[in-house]
């Protein structure tokens, strides 16, 4: 697999940027998606704004002075995205929704395949503190390393650890028993 | 996943999957959270992708850009070209045996006069519009290949002192507008 600093290099060069944009997307979307996905929860809004943000890597890939990873620069322009989404239409964060409201943003979607444990799982997830959701939902369900958290959100490691096993903790307890 | 289901390939008492364990991003967030993706989704997402990035607008307008690669040898070779027509038509001429040279005119019409070369050479007499001929080079190609030469200089010498962002385009618009157009 060719390096990050090559693929940089050729999204920046005339000849290879269609090339280097198609293997971008085959290594980052299906991440992005989700990662937007559980921030704007309907799949069509989801879409829009991923389609946005590889607008916005497009226009600004020639800028990029590759500070941090291509990987967290992507990242953190579609979770600017799917903010900037929700702001335009004046939708709330769903995690400032009551635990009603939430359910029923999530019942709307036509992709949304839910049952009692899904939605009590959603539930109990956004009952965490914010640095405990963040970095579980990061490290679980968009498969992120705890060094790529970091970076992202600019916490330590070690906090990040402690924050997912004490929210892996508390899903557990709160989950096991609905299974029973 | 229903009450009382037990996950797969997980123990009874544990309702997430470790590291090990963890399915695909898609199966996770269906299995878990009920999201859901429609069938080939992904495929289609990345043609409409692709298909909206502006590529060749980009490309196009790279098409006219002259870079920094290409314009030095470019601006060398008007120089060589523009050296060589000044040597060319300043070197010592060779009459072809058994031609007359016609006598030079005491006064040729000046071309500012009528503004134009055609119209110009009406009014010249037919024995001399040999001399008349290589009087209108001299002055009107050879004199203003050696301006654009200058200019050309200028323009480069200039552009030293360019802010290095800019200079690009700072040499494609100078050198279209003073020598190519």
């Amino acid at each position: 697999m060719k390096s990050e600093a090559d693929l940089i290099k050729r999204l920046k060069s005339t000849r290879h940027k269609e090339e280097a944009f198609r293997e971008l997307l085959d290594l980052y979307q299906e991440r992005l998606y989700w990662h937007i996905r559980k921030i704007v929860v309907r799949h069509e809004d989801a879409d829009d704004v991923l389609q946005n943000t590889f607008l916005r890597v497009f226009k600004g890939i020639n800028g990029f002075k590759a500070e941090s990873s291509l990987h967290t620069w992507m990242y953190r322009i579609a979770y600017n995205e799917s903010i900037r989404f929700l702001e335009k239409n004046r939708q709330k964060d769903l995690s400032l929704l009551d635990p009603s409201e939430y359910r029923e943003a999530l019942t709307e979607d036509d992709h949304f395949d839910g049952d009692e444990i899904k939605l009590k799982l959603h539930q109990v997830i956004s009952e965490l503190s914010e640095k405990q959701q963040r970095v579980f939902q990061m490290k679980y369900f968009d498969d992120l390393s705890f060094r790529q958290i970091s970076e992202l959100l600019d916490i330590s490691e070690n906090t990040l650890k402690s924050a997912y096993y004490a929210a892996v903790k508390i899903i557990e307890e709160r989950m096991i028993s609905q299974l029973v | 996943m229903k009450k009382g289901e037990k996950l797969k390939g997980k123990p009874k008492d544990q309702f997430l999957r470790s590291d090990d364990q963890r399915l695909d991003l898609e199966h996770e967030h269906k299995e878990y959270l009920g999201m859901e993706v429609p069938e080939g989704y992904f495929s289609r997402s990345k043609q409409r992708i692709m298909e909206n990035l502006p590529f060749e607008k980009e490309q196009k307008k790279q098409v006219f850009r002259l870079t920094r690669s290409l314009i030095y040898p470019l601006a060398a070779s008007i120089l060589l070209l523009v050296s060589l027509s000044v040597w060319f038509f300043n070197g010592p001429k060779v009459d072809a045996p058994g031609r007359e040279k016609a006598p030079v005119a005491k006064s040729l019409p000046d071309m500012e006069d009528t503004g134009d070369f055609l119209l110009t050479s009406l009014l010249v007499d037919e024995n001399q519009i040999d001399s008349y001929v290589d009087e209108v080079v001299l002055k009107e190609v050879v004199v203003k290949a050696e301006l654009s030469e200058q200019q050309l200089e200028n323009m480069f010498l200039n552009s030293l002192i360019e802010d290095d962002s800019v200079v690009d385009e700072y040499l494609e618009d100078n050198l279209l507008k003073e020598i190519v157009l």
